[in-house]
């Protein structure tokens, strides 16, 4: 599971400018929570009711998990991660470091 | 069971769940189903992943989670024990006793994976016809079969069940099964399964040694696609149309057709560009600031959007501008 390896990153670069968010698909609060406290994880972790719809499917058309996007500074979106294996994080991070540049 | 197991089960699941909308009622096989899932996720251990496995089969060898049960025995079976002796006797075991359909299907789905990683393509041919012959196939069943076929390379199989599965694919078929939808709309979605099929039948084309007809296909069947809005083809179309360029010697307009794919899309997709940037320049030079270059040229705003967090605070993007962000779909299953 690849959000355990994220709260290290926000912990890392938070203060560079970076924001990391978590958005739960299934509304399973119970066991979203769950996941969270279990993990101590810090960040944003969201719910994915927006009015009628969703975000993650109908606005950012991710249709697999987990999958995550990056953004740059001016919101434009630079670098997809669909699905997540082991050694990932380093590559995102190295991502993170580019877009948050020097 | 631990729910990573083999990608299409986990998108069938992902696609039922999304499709109901609520959570399955909790009799006694869900319960169970949760608990012996539980110690599945809490063990790295494939035999004694498949122990639970197999615990939980013997005790409910027919309910609608049996196919599950059995890819979750598998799976450790095959990727981290190479027992497949083993895995087919439980297919001699359970197989016959599933009685629902649905269920059966699901199980036969599973058999034709082990099929194709064990390199039977004749048993997956003949299952292959059976599971057509006992059920009334949807679309989404010809895909996984396709799939499984592609994994197993067994090309003359997937140019045979891409044709038999263009049936389905048309724009009348939508309206026979959704007949609510409107004229614009069926004809937009049968045309996307026209170009997910010409995908895979391309792609055996190419296989079979058949390349211009490969081509052909691709190009005839390019602008029935539809796109996400980061311009990654939803259909394999432009990742084998890729593939196949560059196996005929030509890596630039390969990289040149799976452009967003790479940048946006799969990792396979990404893969073919690279090794199509080395058969065009002899080596990775290069590569890097094209491809940030590219980056640049290609994406696309991060829609605005606002959703309430655990502690029911609203948390918006807009409020983040300028702020490098990092945006995870996840769910906890």
């Amino acid at each position: 599971m690849e959000l355990p390896r994220i709260e290290p990153l926000w912990q890392k670069y938070k203060d560079q400018g970076f924001t990391a968010i978590a958005i739960e698909t299934s509304r399973d609060r119970e066991g979203a929570l769950e996941f969270v406290t279990e993990n101590s994880l810090t960040y944003h972790f969201l719910e994915d009711i927006e009015g009628d719809g969703n975000v993650v499917a109908d606005k950012l058309q991710i249709y697999g998990q987990p999958t995550t996007y990056l953004v740059d500074r001016n919101g434009q979106i630079v670098f997809t991660h669909i699905g997540f294996e082991e050694g990932d994080e380093l590559q995102m991070e190295e991502e993170i470091k580019k877009l948050l540049g020097p | 069971m631990h729910t990573r197991y083999w990608p299409w089960v986990l998108t069938t699941a992902l696609l039922a769940s999304v499709a109901c909308g609520q959570s399955p009622e909790r009799g006694s096989t869900e319960m169970a189903y949760d608990e012996a899932s539980e110690a599945y996720g809490a063990t790295e251990d494939p035999e004694e992943r498949v122990a639970i496995a197999k615990e939980f089969l013997a005790r409910y060898p027919d309910t609608e989670r049996t196919a599950d049960a059995l890819a979750n025995a598998v799976w450790p079976l095959i990727e981290d024990l190479e027992q497949p002796d083993e895995a087919y006797e439980l297919f001699d075991t359970y197989l016959p006793g599933i009685s629902d359909a649905e269920t059966r299907l699901d199980a036969q789905k599973v058999l034709a994976i082990l099929h194709s990683k064990t390199g039977k393509l004749d048993e997956l041919d003949a299952l292959a016809a059976t599971m057509i012959e006992e059920h009334e196939f949807q679309f989404t069943d010809y895909l996984d079969l396709l799939e499984t076929a592609v994994e197993a390379e067994a090309w003359e199989l997937v140019s045979r069940q891409a044709d038999a599965s263009l049936v389905l694919a048309n724009p009348e078929a939508f309206k026979t099964q959704w007949p609510d939808i409107s004229d614009e709309d069926a004809e937009s979605w049968g045309h996307r399964r026209q170009a997910y099929v010409a995908a895979y039948k391309g792609w055996a084309l190419e296989n079979l040694g058949q390349h211009d007809q490969a081509l052909t296909t691709f190009a005839e069947n390019a602008d029935k696609t539809t796109y996400t809005f980061l311009g990654v083809d939803d259909t394999p179309l432009h990742l084998y149309w890729g593939q196949s360029l560059l196996r005929q010697g030509r890596p630039e307009e390969a990289m040149e057709r799976l452009t967003l794919e790479a940048l946006f899309g799969s990792k396979e997709a990404m893969d073919t560009f690279h090794k199509a940037w080395v058969a065009s320049h002899g080596s990775d030079d290069g590569l890097e600031d094209r491809l940030w270059a590219l980056r640049m040229e290609h994406s696309k705003p991060l829609p605005e959007f606002a959703l309430a967090n655990y502690e029911n605070e609203t948390i918006e993007t807009r409020a983040m501008a300028g702020e490098v962000m990092l945006i995870s779909a996840w769910s906890p299953t």
